[in-house]
């Protein structure tokens, strides 16, 4: 999973951001772009060295001034999970069209599709 | 992956025979000096990463794109106080602190590599560790003292009509 | 003969297999604009500059490329020694267009207090 994925996989999770300049950013990441520009909400915005703090609402950041962030622990957990469950799903894709490889081709493409929404569902509500 | 150097005769005489065995290879070989190349035969191994404000990281590299943004678990920030003067009486002293799962953007990395984990800690025997806010002070008055003084040196020779290329962020 | 209709039904169902499984693979990063600069018309916004000006302005008007329009502006004024650090003096600057390549960071005014250190641990 690339890594702009995996950030917007952290949606609603709480971050820390570090700037170029040396702030931090904690908040709860609300949304985020290609351009890794992102909007936080309940954030405390430390100065560089660490000495003054400002909490605001909402804030947005312009992704090219990242230096890096910080990701909760369990997103590559679920992210692992996610990945594992894509792989399963798209294994047994395969092999279903592998079984049915006589059959019309619309056949096959209904059955697997209407077994991969039934599956999609399912680790959707989980999150 | 294969590290021997590429030599320019035996590739050619490889591409004019279809039936070459390792055509894997020779793909790889082309984009032997691309970022992607050299950075995914790293994945899912400890690495240190140098980062333009001159910390040193150590992580697990779980992910990466093509600008180098990389994604670290388990990470380690280690911060290595070395004095000018290697004195017996000043030992050498280096603090960590662990810092979870990192996403760096890439283009604030400098340097990337592999970490041999049977090694990785040998060189920290000579090493004294102390506790990372005291490590992570002394470095940062070491830092302002280092820009304060290239500030200086930058008005300096700015008199003298020179410029001097020296940005405060940029600390490795 | 065989060989080249086994090809097209392997691309026809490779291409089916595609749309099947973008259903589940995970969201990827969107290509629209994030923040609805919208709901900070005529409010009081608090914005950062590279290069570490610090700037608060009521929003008038911007567009898609994060060029603003700020009225009644004030910077506040770093101390020259360090840049990070934020003296009590500012300037005004009345009616200010930003331009949106120097945009760092944008935080609405309503909402916002200086607070301690919240992060050190209780004594």
């Amino acid at each position: 999973m690339l890594p702009l994925y995996l950030l917007t996989a952290a949606k609603n999770q709480p971050i820390l951001v570090e700037l170029k300049n040396g702030e931090t950013i904690n908040g709860q990441l609300v949304n985020c772009d290609s351009w890794m520009n992102l909007t936080l909400k309940d954030v405390i915005q430390s100065s560089p060295h660490g000495d003054e703090f400002l909490k605001i609402s909402e804030c947005y950041i312009k992704g090219i001034h990242i230096k890096y962030l910080r990701l909760p622990e369990q997103l590559m957990d679920q992210a692992k999970e996610q990945n594992l469950q894509n792989m399963e799903q798209r294994n047994r894709n395969n092999q279903k069209r592998r079984g049915q490889s006589s059959n019309p081709n619309a056949n096959s493409n209904a059955s697997a599709n209407a077994n991969s929404n039934n599956s999609n569902s399912a680790p959707q509500r989980q999150q | 992956m294969s590290t021997s150097p590429i030599q320019p005769e035996q590739t050619s005489i490889q591409q004019k025979d279809p039936l070459t065995p390792n055509v894997e290879d020779l793909y790889l070989e082309s984009y032997a000096f691309t970022t992607a190349a050299a950075i995914v035969g790293s994945v899912d191994r400890k690495i240190f990463v140098v980062l333009r404000d001159g910390r040193n990281v150590f992580g697990i590299l779980r992910t990466f794109d093509q600008f180098a943004n990389l994604v670290l678990q388990d990470t380690i920030e280690r911060i290595y106080l070395e004095t000018e003067e290697a004195q017996e009486s000043v030992p050498k002293r280096f603090a960590e602190t662990y810092r979870g799962v990192f996403m760096i953007r890439g283009e604030n990395v400098v340097m990337m590599g592999e970490l041999d984990i049977d090694k990785e800690d040998d060189h920290l025997q000579e090493w004294q560790q102390i506790p990372f806010p005291e490590a992570e002070k002394e470095l940062t008055a070491s830092q302002a003292a280092k820009i304060k003084e290239q500030k200086l040196k930058s008005k300096n020779l700015l008199t003298k009509g020179l410029i001097s290329d020296f940005a405060p962020s940029d600390l490795y | 003969m065989e060989n080249q209709n086994n090809h097209k039904e392997n691309r026809h169902n490779n291409n089916r297999r595609r749309q099947n499984n973008n259903a589940q693979k995970p969201d990827g990063p969107k290509r629209e604009a994030i923040l609805d600069l919208n709901k900070y018309k005529d409010q009081q916004i608090r914005v950062k500059f590279i290069g570490g000006r610090q700037v608060v302005g009521t929003l008038k008007g911007f567009d898609q490329l994060m060029n603003l329009v700020l009225d009644d502006v004030v910077e506040t004024l770093r101390d020259p020694e360090d840049d990070s650090v934020l003296t009590k003096e500012t300037r005004n600057l009345g009616l200010v267009v930003v331009r949106g390549p120097t945009l760092l960071t944008i935080s609405p005014v309503d909402g916002s207090e200086i607070i301690d250190n919240p992060f050190a641990a209780p004594e």
